[in-house]
């Protein structure tokens, strides 16, 4: 599904000197794959994965997404594929503080332009799904820290992305708020998605099926 | 902590000192007009004017008649000194050029009951009112400096003013040219003959003795007035006083205006302090961690008021001073501005008023701008700040609603500046394309006095007219000229009561015909393209020896021969009691020119005689040139002098700067509305750029995960504007309710549009959106231009 090749960010110092904080990764990911990318701080983890995301254009290389080499893609294409491919879910949740659970769930589809009928009813459907239907007028700091990521998870795979991208998802978290998110990645993994998930915990890799190991930029 | 924010510090001062600076500038006009007091006047609150004026003409005064003013002198009881004045041109010969200046003839006590002494010299004394009289002039300082070069020896010396050889007995201090502009006093030396009742040309004014008040000098003038009518029935039937402080009549014209400046100002000055209650709203909630550190080490509210007003108190301080120094630069751009010489007692001075008034309002700006934000920022809810790691803050909701709410308040005054000023525009523009009947477009005018003492009786003026047309008219590149007595719109116009053929003379002035009567010579119409619409020109066979001839305008053809023809009729003017009737016939019919000032509502029909015929003394010559008109005024000035080298030429203007200077009021009140108003437009375009960014830098974080979650740029930049646009159309809508009736006050100030022309308050709002509009698009490109993983990193 995904494969990326000679792969490089750099980020330009003073003084004509380069950072380079991935270099020359290749690697493939398939459809299906339940991927762990772990590492020291700094090794590179969530550049590659805000890379995979296509948040981040300034890099050099060769990415490929399914059969679209999104490294010949102008910036509104990819974020085009990205909004019919990817979903993301951060460490920090990042729910808009001044909108409901509901209307936290809605924005990613306002912006894949679905119909105001269509978006309550995919919207009902999650709420439904992720057992929150009591919760979805209730603001972001309403709720506790496992209950946040659980709506940043289903705001991440409502608009049904192949390619769920999450950094950290567990990392604000105590350890049974982790381990539930976790299983909800593994009930997602089997129903098909494709995860991607940067983590530190050994236990939360053991979710997945591979493991990239990152150290300076180095996929090693 | 101002130090160590000096981005801050320098937009909010650099905000309080533009609006500070305009309020200053203005309040310096505003002080200079109404509040100083007049230069050396003593017991000045006891100065009054005094003018007859008729019932049926209440709005208008005529003036004071010679014969009038000495009944004054004689039967009033509560007046320390009654004076009159007629200010006249008074050329001084003698040297290698004659020089002119204007000049009065006054009352010879005047001076000593105003409480002003010469420098040099003594005062007139009593007597020499007197018709036989010796000739003696006061000189003003500025005439002594220039003409005698400061001569201490200049009393006592005889020179020649209008041909006469006058004495000089003394040297008024500077700044003293009472009534306006006069540089030489003579006595008033009238003869009563020659200016009989019924001829209201003298100025007059007078002191209150001590005690009287206003409405006691009201009540004994009227008395007055009533015993002279009933003496004197077919002049001053209908005839009263007009007694008021002399400051309210001097100030009539410009105080509304002034006043309407001040407030235009004012608005400014408002949205400037919106936009420093703003930048304050927005640094305290980046002061937030500090503050709820302090409060949790034992400050109480009151004590981070007071650290917090006292750095607001600085601002305006550091924003009256910056303000002034714009001020300086105000003032003198609004100087010269003026196209005119004003008063002299108007003195655009810094003074003490000046000062206070500007630290005054730097200190009420900064607690208006100040009080709210300090107070806001002093409680922060303490266990969010001093969370570790605790974010900064953005003020809460309601900082953001406040801060929202000024905005709104600057696009709202803004709206209403802006609606006056485009009034005001519109007003200007309407009377900058007034018809006035002539085609002022590549002319010369200059005026030209010949002294009553050379030039005695109307043969000999009109011989120097004579001689002095064709030459002016053979100047290589002039086309043709002419001579009037007055020029079209520039509002010296006199009226005068007339009598047609056939028609028994009125029993009383107030019932007589009025026209503006004026003196041209032959080729004035051509020159200046007024239009004969039946009947002839004067010619130069019209000259003394020939029938008395006269033209009427269109306006007199229908009022005065409504199904007749004009031509062949007679009229005269009604000439001095006794003095034998001269006939005019009427030759032709003009067009009507408006002669009055273009701001003027009167409309008299006009009467013109031929100056080879009248013989006035002091007239205006017109040229039409073929080229840049101003380029002739050395070869005019020679050819004047070519005819009588002690003759001056003075006011000097191309007919487009006469019509400039008809309406230069409005005109000057419109420039500075309209610099306010852009000054208003920059104000709160900066405060609306100023939230919408601060905005968009609290919303970074938002904003990357909006775009995480799959917002194109598009959907940012209507994130973004459709914020700022619900401000801008709340702002004008109240704004254009508020100047609905704000600019009712402007009604006065208008010409040929109404103050709720649709136009106006169609096309500001319009310019006022889209100038908001590119206040929002910028921070809204920014925001496009995020990157998301840029944006999601941002605490």
């Amino acid at each position: 599904m995904i494969k990326l090749k000679n792969l490089e960010r750099v980020y330009p110092l003073a003084r004509g000197k380069f950072f380079y904080v991935l270099r020359d990764i290749s690697l493939e990911i398939n459809e299906g794959e339940f991927v762990s990318v772990m590492g020291p701080s700094g090794a590179g983890k969530s550049s590659l994965l805000h890379i995979i995301g296509m948040h981040d254009h300034g890099w050099n290389g060769e990415y490929f997404l399914g059969q679209t080499a999104v490294h010949h893609l102008k910036p509104k294409e990819r974020a085009t594929l990205r909004n019919e491919q990817i979903g993301f879910v951060f460490q920090s949740y990042h729910l808009l503080d001044d909108l409901t659970v509901y209307e936290n769930l809605d924005i990613p589809l306002s912006y894949r332009r679905f119909s105001k009928a269509e978006r309550a009813g995919i919207v009902a459907d999650t709420l439904d799904r992720f057992n929150i239907v009591g919760k979805k007028d209730l603001y972001p700091r309403q709720l506790s820290g496992g209950q946040q990521q659980l709506v940043g998870v289903a705001r991440a795979i409502i608009a049904n992305p192949k390619l769920l991208l999450a950094d950290e998802p567990t990392g604000n978290l105590h350890s049974s708020q982790g381990e539930e998110i976790m299983e909800l990645f593994r009930k997602l993994n089997d129903e098909g998605m494709t995860i991607i998930q940067v983590t530190h915990s050994e236990k939360n890799a053991g979710y997945g099926n591979r493991i990239i190991q990152l150290r300076d930029g180095w996929v090693v | 902590m101002l130090m160590k924010t000096p981005g801050f510090t320098a937009i909010a001062v650099l905000a309080l000192a533009l609006g500070i600076g305009a309020s200053t500038t203005t309040f310096t006009a505003l002080n200079a007009v109404l509040l100083r007091p007049f230069p050396l006047m003593k017991d000045q609150d006891r100065i009054v004017y005094l003018s007859e004026y008729f019932s049926k003409l209440t709005d208008q005064d005529a003036g004071v008649a010679f014969p009038d003013y000495l009944e004054w002198k004689k039967q009033q009881t509560t007046f320390e000194g009654v004076g009159a004045a007629q200010e006249a041109t008074m050329i001084v010969s003698g040297g290698e050029q004659p020089d002119r200046y204007l000049g009065a003839n006054i009352s010879a006590d005047a001076f000593s009951f105003l409480g002003v002494q010469p420098i040099l010299g003594r005062q007139f004394r009593p007597e020499e009112d007197n018709l036989n009289a010796a000739p003696v002039a006061l000189i003003g300082f500025d005439v002594w400096k220039k003409h005698f070069g400061g001569d201490p020896a200049v009393v006592g010396k005889a020179i020649s003013i209008n041909g006469k050889q006058t004495t000089i007995i003394g040297v008024m201090p500077p700044n003293w040219r009472f009534p306006d502009v006069s540089d030489l006093w003579m006595p008033l030396q009238l003869d009563e003959k020659d200016n009989p009742r019924g001829n209201f040309f003298l100025a007059g004014f007078g002191k209150l003795k001590p005690g009287a008040s206003v409405e006691q000098a009201r009540a004994e003038m009227k008395a007055i007035a009533a015993r002279i009518a009933t003496d004197h029935p077919e002049t001053n039937s209908g005839c009263m006083v007009r007694v008021k402080p002399f400051r309210e009549e001097a100030v009539k014209e410009s105080k509304t205006l002034t006043l309407l400046l001040m407030g235009a100002v004012l608005f400014v000055q408002l949205i400037a302090c919106a936009n420093v209650a703003n930048l304050l709203l927005a640094r305290g909630a980046t002061r937030t961690k500090e503050i709820g550190i302090r409060l949790a080490l034992g400050a109480s509210r009151g004590d981070i008021v007071r650290q917090l007003l006292a750095e607001t108190v600085l601002l305006g301080v550091l924003g009256s001073l910056a303000g002034l120094l714009f001020a300086v630069w105000g003032v003198d751009l609004m100087m010269k501005a003026i196209p005119v010489e004003i008063p002299y007692w108007i003195q655009f001075e810094f003074d003490w008023r000046v000062f206070t008034f500007a630290i005054g309002l730097g200190m009420i700006s900064s607690l208006l701008f100040g009080l709210f934000p300090s107070l806001q920022a002093s409680h922060p809810h303490l266990v969010e700040v001093l969370k570790e790691g605790g974010r900064s803050g953005s003020g809460g909701a309601k900082g953001q609603r406040v801060r929202s709410a000024l905005v709104v308040a600057e696009v709202a005054l803004a709206l209403v500046l802006l609606v006056g000023a485009g009034l005001t525009l519109r007003s200007f523009m309407k009377l900058q394309h007034t018809d006035i009947g002539a085609d002022p477009s590549s002319t010369l005018s200059f005026r030209v006095g010949l002294p009553a003492s050379e030039f005695p009786d109307h043969k000999v003026v009109g011989r120097f007219f004579e001689q002095l047309i064709p030459k002016v008219a053979a100047i290589s590149g002039v086309e043709s000229a002419g001579a009037t007595s007055s020029l079209p719109a520039a509002g010296n116009i006199g009226t005068n009561a007339l009598v047609l053929e056939g028609e028994p003379e009125p029993k009383q002035l107030q019932d007589a015909r009025l026209a503006a009567t004026l003196a041209i010579t032959p080729g004035f119409l051509t020159t200046c393209r007024v239009q004969l619409m039946r009947g002839r020109d004067f010619t130069t066979a019209d000259n003394s020896d020939a029938p008395r001839v006269a033209l009427i305008d269109e306006e007199a053809a229908r009022k005065w021969f409504p199904n007749v023809d004009p031509i062949g009729h007679q009229l005269r003017a009604l000439e001095k009691l006794g003095a034998p009737p001269t006939w005019a016939t009427i030759v032709g019919v003009t067009r009507h020119v408006i002669y009055d000032r273009l701001v003027s509502k009167r409309k008299f029909p006009a009467v013109y005689f031929c100056q080879y015929q009248n013989g006035e003394n002091f007239m205006s010559v017109v040229m039409r040139t073929k080229s840049a008109p101003k380029n002739y005024e050395n070869l005019a000035r020679n050819t004047v002098l070519a005819v009588n080298k002690q003759i001056p030429i003075y006011r000097v203007y191309t007919m487009d700067e006469v019509l400039l200077h008809s309406f230069w009021e409005r005109r000057f009140f419109w420039t500075l509305f309209t610099v306010f108003a852009v000054l208003a437009l920059f104000l709160a375009s900066i405060g609306l750029y100023g939230v919408m960014a601060y905005s968009v830098r609290q919303r970074t974080q938002e904003i990357g995960v909006r775009m995480a979650l799959g917002a194109q740029a598009s959907d940012v930049l209507r994130m973004v504007t459709t914020d700022g646009v619900r401000l801008i159309g709340i702002g004008l809508a109240i704004g254009l309710i508020g100047a609905f009736f704000i600019t009712r006050v402007l009604a006065g100030s208008l010409e040929g549009i109404s103050a709720h022309d649709p136009l106006s308050f169609l096309i500001v709002p319009l310019i006022l959106f889209a100038v908001g509009l590119l206040a929002c698009y910028l921070p809204a490109r920014s925001a496009m231009q995020l990157n998301p993983v840029e944006a999601l990193r941002y605490e």
